[in-house]
């Protein structure tokens, strides 16, 4: 495998539809080996920068470098070595699973039955291979797609939401083989809005709202930022109070207790506090933060306008970015 | 590109509608062929090579609305069922994409004069053993013959260019069918009211001047009559022919280039 610095990089990446920004000024860098998160609510960009990267689609601004190849000049050095699977899967009903890869396998330029037969075994299709694809479930239409992605032996894969339509046993599968082509070496491009799926096999993320990055970093590192302390104890007007001089935001979660976001080695001196200020302190617990709270947190719309920049042309959110690689 | 063209052509080899519509254009032959018979036997001989040039008959109209329903087709369901993606993933450049379905185009009339011919002989010299058929027997040399069959082949050929442009602009194969059917209507009324830009006319002159023949819409040869066309004039039809061959090209891969692939809404 070739080394480069990034295995992705996106620099300033912009696209515009009419008056629709839908992504904007994207700035992201993946490392070789990375299976990366792109997470998003629908509508968030997430598929146009895909389609922007594989130059389905061209960007209004901005641009980006795959395996140092520039995505707009230099496609043909890029193409062989990624493969990719674009929204919902799309195959032609009339021809079968492995007429379908085969069609694949000659448009890239390469036929190898054998190659072929791999594939469909590392996605569990083989014995369906022989059926047209209008017989196909959802969920085995996204195997084959996978199976596609696989065909050339890319060095990054782009996953575009793989588990939709899957069953439970389906979604488990498909979050092995991503776990084991990440273990392999391969950079994952996962996109998804599946959060626990993205907690479970990536170890970075970054999240984009209305086309804006508003986090980015390793799982663990974003998920640390966000721990906080549950506090039952009483008065609470008294718990606030020592809150707020230790530069905290409490927010009251229940008739005697609050939540704080505060890094966990603060702990023993809050403590200390609130005994020294005459609270009586129930229970004091750390919560564990969540993707999916880290995700609803900053994507959720009303909080977004609640944080947004005064200044034009900013970010509604400022990003989030931690865990900067060594 | 000769992967590409593979790929295509396994696509077409696969899809039954392809063979359906050859059937459908075999079926013309006997048809056109069997009236001509019965009604004036004096008139007709089935012979070669005469058998052999009827199996033509079907080109100018039915061969000409399955050429234009086949290039619509072959870019209409790569959107229809959002397949540029899987493609245009796998290949940098976007021309060769297009450039492979022309070459399909070209290969399924190839095809398809590849069953006609024979096949307009064979019913041609069943005919000529059953009927009594004694009308005269055309005289024609090898390669006039060729020059018959392949200018024959030019309609229904640009009507799939431009079906084919039609659905690239259009993203779709109603698009190419609409765009395809209309340019059919307005080149045969271009034949009645602006003479020289028609491709039928167009057509017509090239097999008189070339091969001294042409060849009605019954599929019938006859001696051409020319009128006295020489100069630079004589070459307007070959200009018109080209243009036609090119430009539904030209214009398919430079929209096709220049687009944005959204995917199917």
């Amino acid at each position: 495998m070739q080394s480069q610095a990034f295995a992705i990089e996106i620099m300033g990446l912009s696209k515009q539809f009419g008056r629709h920004r839908a992504v904007d000024t994207l700035n992201l860098a993946i490392h070789p080996g990375t299976v990366f998160g792109f997470l998003g609510p629908n509508g968030a960009g997430k598929t146009t920068t895909i389609r922007m990267l594989l130059g389905l689609i061209r960007p209004t601004a901005g641009g980006g470098r795959i395996l140092g190849h520039d995505i707009e000049r230099e496609r043909a050095a890029i193409l062989p070595r990624v493969g990719a699977i674009v929204e919902s899967p799309a195959f032609y009903p009339i021809l079968s699973g492995r007429d379908n890869l085969r069609v694949l396998a000659r448009t890239a330029g390469h036929e190898d039955a054998q190659n072929i037969a791999r594939v469909l075994g590392q996605v569990g299709l083989s014995d369906r291979a022989g059926d047209k694809v209008k017989t196909y479930s959802l969920g085995m239409k996204q195997r084959l797609a996978i199976a596609g992605a696989l065909l050339n032996d890319p060095q990054i894969i782009f996953l575009d939401e793989p588990t939709n339509g899957l069953d439970p046993a389906g979604t488990v599968e498909i979050r092995e083989l991503i776990g084991r082509l990440g273990a392999s070496g391969h950079t994952i491009f996962l996109s998804s809005h599946l959060l626990h799926e993205v907690e479970q096999v990536c170890n970075e993320v970054a999240i984009i709202n209305h086309g804006k990055l508003v986090a980015q970093g390793r799982v663990a590192d974003l998920l640390k930022q966000e721990s906080s302390l549950l506090i039952e104890a009483e008065p609470l007007s008294t718990v606030q109070e020592v809150l707020v001089r230790f530069g905290a935001m409490p927010r009251v979660s229940g008739p005697r207790s609050v939540t704080v976001a505060l890094p966990a080695e603060r702990t023993p001196e809050l403590m200390k506090a609130l005994v020294n200020a005459n609270v009586s302190v129930y229970q004091l617990t750390p919560q564990r933060a969540t993707l999916e709270h880290l995700f609803l947190e900053l994507t959720d719309d009303a909080h977004v306008s609640q944080n947004a920049s005064g200044a034009a042309g900013q970010p509604a959110m400022p990003v989030v970015a931690v865990g900067e690689r060594k | 590109m000769a992967t590409l063209l593979r790929a295509d052509l396994f696509k077409l080899r696969k899809r039954a509608l392809g063979w359906v519509m050859l059937i459908i254009m075999a079926l013309f032959v006997p048809l056109q062929m069997l009236p001509s018979a019965f009604v004036s036997p004096g008139n007709v001989n089935y012979g070669f090579p005469n058998g052999l040039l009827e199996g033509l008959a079907p080109l100018p109209f039915v061969g000409t609305l399955i050429m234009i329903i086949l290039g619509a087709l072959l870019i209409g369901s790569e959107y229809s069922y959002d397949t540029w993606k899987n493609m245009l993933t796998r290949r940098a450049g976007r021309v060769p994409f297009i450039l492979s379905k022309v070459l399909v185009l070209v290969v399924a009339t190839v095809i398809g004069l590849t069953v006609l011919l024979p096949l307009g002989q064979l019913v041609g010299l069943i005919l000529q053993s059953t009927l009594p058929l004694h009308g005269p027997v055309v005289s024609i040399s090898p390669g006039s013959a060729l020059l018959l069959i392949l200018t024959q082949a030019l309609l229904p050929l640009v009507a799939g260019f431009i079906a084919l442009m039609g659905a690239v602009i259009g993203r779709s194969s109603v698009a190419g069918i609409v765009i395809g059917i209309a340019w059919f209507l307005v080149d045969a009324l271009l034949g009645g009211l602006f003479p020289a830009l028609s491709l039928s006319n167009a057509t017509v002159f090239l097999q008189a001047q070339w091969s001294g023949f042409t060849v009605a819409s019954s599929g019938s040869i006859s001696p051409a009559h020319l009128g006295a066309i020489s100069g630079p004039m004589a070459l307007v039809p070959a200009l018109i022919v080209g243009i036609y061959l090119v430009v539904p090209i030209i214009v398919a891969a430079i929209v096709f280039r220049q687009r944005d692939m959204l995917g199917a809404s």
